[in-house]
């Protein structure tokens, strides 16, 4: 089994700058912003008002009416998703029906904003509504895509916050290694959060107007929602349905920072970088790109950057942040960062960090800035950092 | 299929704080209770975890934090495995927990909409993670190497176990502190109760950690150690069968055909929903005479944590020699089941 390849053939994603792989990498190229002022919830009281929310998702136009009344709006995203990745995996239409698919989820809030409804409703308009806590579950998220699409198999949900979509596809990537089931899908999911929008206010961790990774004069992070699910399967599996491959999957590294809930350590994204190259069994020469977790705040990309110079040494990838223009999505992230370089590797050109003004001399990489760059990419890395210093480093090829 | 040994024990719960209080609380039918507002609650002892704080430096930690480092701790103590800077990223944590983030998450929600955002005590944002006590764990033991946090509600414990066995498989981890773990929450409660989940007989609610490390024969055989039981088969399936019983018998006979066992070379056979239809199917079709655990009786449903102290029972069993081999059926009782075998 060790010598089983693992592809990508689906794609699936709901973001604040697009939904489905044609628009948001459109988007994604030209460096749009999904920033915009937040209409979901009043922020007259916040330290800032801006984020990334998806201003246009109608549930409807992707699964059924009766999904869409039964779940949360972080399960609707997540079927969505998922409709779009078997869609273009032409895997849509019970094909799924016989076979063992393995369903890796990761979210870092799940369904919280129906407990914020909850809440909203008991304080200000000190009324109930019955019909919300059933859709509370963190559980809905997997049972809700395999009852839409009549799916059988193995469901994992992890809840590693802000890397979770990289941990849900190195666990994919594990299983199919192992043989043990024939499909894989894989990704994030997370929906827009009063609590979250709350809390990194409160912890001076938003920007004001605009996300600037890795810039000398980034305020911060915006927050975000979206979704991001790939499908998964081997590559002869692949070949035999004559799919298209977007990339192959070689390798992912799982760390701990093991030393504070909120403060990254540039040690632990070195470790998982480390150990993504040593299971993908390359040298750090042979990287040409990362997808940074990049959020823009002072300390996660000064750890970042710090672990890419230790790492790469005198090498030095380009890294981009795709958080410049979708926000922090959360549990979505690093699987919509995974679609972004799965993208990036077919069309052979790297997607921007936008909104950078001035070089951080303590952030000593070439960041992409402002405009996508077309090159020969064949190996690059996504990062995943998060909350409690849970780490995931996922390595992409290109297909030849 | 690889075996994994579980070589440390530890339990926070109402009925018992430690592996013997449990075990022997169990013999006894002990029952710990009360009721807040008409729902019958099972508790952990009041104070118990107000050591822990002085102890760990914790004030900051929520309450599921709390009770799962205590458990965890028994179960490294327990082990007698030093975590080092050696074998530190060869080392991991592997936790289910679900509900635990709802207390924090409600009360910040609280504060902002009744006082003002800017009011907000940002010491409550970490808490609000499902991960925080998977991750102070690691930061508490300083263990490098990967930490996961599973929510299936009460089928979480044992995917966290299989992942941990996963990491010793393909990752090649040595030891890992795998957990599972709830608090009493009353924000949750009032949120299902609405539901009818709870009927104050059958299902009420309980808080609860479990935690047992798990280590690779290598880890083992180096040490020479004693061990509690081997894990020798583990499966776990979801979805759209003909109908629950047969995503159930799929998952057993799956589980079997990995141990490489008959059914009848287990000895007891225990199941953690009480599903009259399962246990007849599991009695026909596979001669599986199926017992429903008394663990939840006797400490509430808790949901992450339940199907470890289940576990944990089993585990009591088994080193009272009565039983040498013995499997559980763990599920989600409308969409999953994992099942496992363990053996002395």
């Amino acid at each position: 089994m060790k010598n089983t390849r693992i592809v990508i053939t689906g794609i699936g994603v709901i973001s604040s700058i697009g939904h489905g792989k044609e628009a948001f990498w459109k988007n994604l190229l030209a460096g749009k912003s999904g920033v915009s002022d937040i209409e979901l919830f009043d922020t007259s009281r916040h330290l800032t008002h801006k984020g990334c929310e998806i201003k246009k998702f109608y549930p409807q136009d992707f699964i059924s009416q009766e999904a869409s009344a039964k779940y949360g709006r972080c399960s609707q995203l997540a079927m969505s998703a998922t409709k779009l990745a078997l869609e273009d995996a032409n895997l849509l239409n019970e094909k799924l029906r016989d076979k063992f698919t393995a369903l890796s989820i990761g979210t870092t809030l799940g369904e919280m904003a129906i407990i914020e409804q909850i809440n909203y409703l008991k304080y200000i308009e000190k009324r109930e509504d019955s019909l919300l806590p059933p859709k509370l579950p963190f559980t809905n998220l997997v049972s809700s895509v395999f009852d839409e699409f009549s799916l059988k198999g193995r469901t994992r949900i992890f809840t590693t916050a802000c890397s979770a979509g990289n941990y849900a596809i190195i666990d994919g990537y594990d299983i199919l290694k192992k043989g043990e089931a024939d499909f894989v899908i894989a990704g994030g999911a997370d929906p827009f959060s009063y609590i979250a929008f709350t809390g990194f206010n409160q912890l001076r961790a938003v920007a004001p107007e605009m996300c600037q990774p890795f810039d000398k004069n980034r305020r911060g992070m915006m927050v975000g929602e979206g979704s991001g699910m790939l499908v998964l399967e081997t590559m002869d599996s692949a070949i035999r349905r004559n799919a298209n491959i977007y990339a192959e999957v070689i390798g992912g590294g799982i760390s701990c920072d093991a030393y504070h809930m909120t403060h990254t350590q540039s040690s632990g994204i070195y470790d998982a970088m480390s150990e993504a190259l040593m299971s993908a069994n390359i040298s750090y020469k042979d990287v040409d790109y990362i997808c940074a977790h990049g959020t823009g705040t002072k300390y996660n990309d000064l750890a970042e950057s710090k672990a890419i110079i230790d790492l790469f040494k005198d090498h030095k990838p380009l890294v981009s942040s795709i958080k410049s223009m979708l926000g922090h999505t959360m549990g979505a992230a690093s699987a919509i960062g995974a679609i972004s370089c799965a993208l990036a590797l077919k069309a052979g050109v790297v997607p921007p960090t936008i909104n950078f003004e001035v070089k951080d001399p303590d952030c000593d990489i070439d960041c992409v800035p402002n405009v996508a760059r077309e090159g020969n990419y064949n190996i690059v890395i996504n990062n995943g950092a998060a909350f409690g210093g849970n780490n995931a480093s996922v390595v992409l090829r290109k297909i030849n | 299929m690889p075996e994994y040994f579980i070589t440390g024990v530890g339990v926070v719960s109402s009925i018992g704080v430690s592996k013997n209080e449990f075990w022997e609380a169990i013999n006894n039918k002990k029952e710990v209770f009360s009721y807040v507002d008409g729902n019958k609650i099972c508790q952990i002892g009041e104070g118990f975890l107000d050591g822990i704080a002085n102890k760990f430096n914790t004030d900051s930690y929520d309450r599921s934090s709390k009770i799962l480092l205590v458990a965890a701790q028994q179960a490294v103590e327990d082990s007698g495995f030093l975590i080092n800077d050696l074998n530190t990223y060869r080392c991991g944590v592997s936790v289910g927990a679900t509900f635990n983030c709802l207390e924090s998450a409600c009360l910040l929600n609280k504060q902002a909409l009744t006082d003002s955002p800017r009011f907000v005590d940002p010491s409550l944002f970490p808490n609000t993670v499902t991960n925080a006590p998977a991750s102070r764990l690691s930061i508490i033991f300083k263990i490098k190497g990967l930490n996961v946090t599973h929510s299936a509600a009460c089928c979480s414990f044992l995917d966290a176990l299989m992942y941990g066995s996963e990491s010793i498989d393909v990752r090649g981890k040595d030891f890992i502190i795998v957990g599972g773990v709830e608090d009493f929450n009353e924000n949750y409660l009032f949120s299902i109760d609405k539901s009818n989940y709870f009927d104050n007989e059958v299902s009420f609610i309980g808080e609860a950690g479990a935690a047992i490390t798990l280590e690779s024969s290598k880890s083992i055989e180096a040490s020479a150690k004693r061990y509690y039981a081997k894990v020798i088969a583990s499966h776990s399936l979801a979805g759209k069968f003909t109908g629950f019983d047969d995503l159930v018998l799929a998952c057993v006979k799956s589980m079997l055909d990995k141990a490489k066992i008959n059914s009848s070379n287990v000895d007891l056979w225990l199941i953690n929903f009480f599903k009259p239809d399962v246990l007849s199917m599991l009695k026909e079709k596979l001669n599986i005479s199926c017992v429903y655990s008394p663990v939840k009786k006797l400490t509430g449903q808790t949901f992450s944590a339940s199907s470890g102290l289940d576990l944990i029972y089993a585990i009591g069993l088994l080193n009272k020699g009565s039983n040498k081999m013995i499997g559980l059926i763990n599920l989600d009782p409308s969409f999953k089941c994992n099942s496992i075998v363990l053996t002395k």
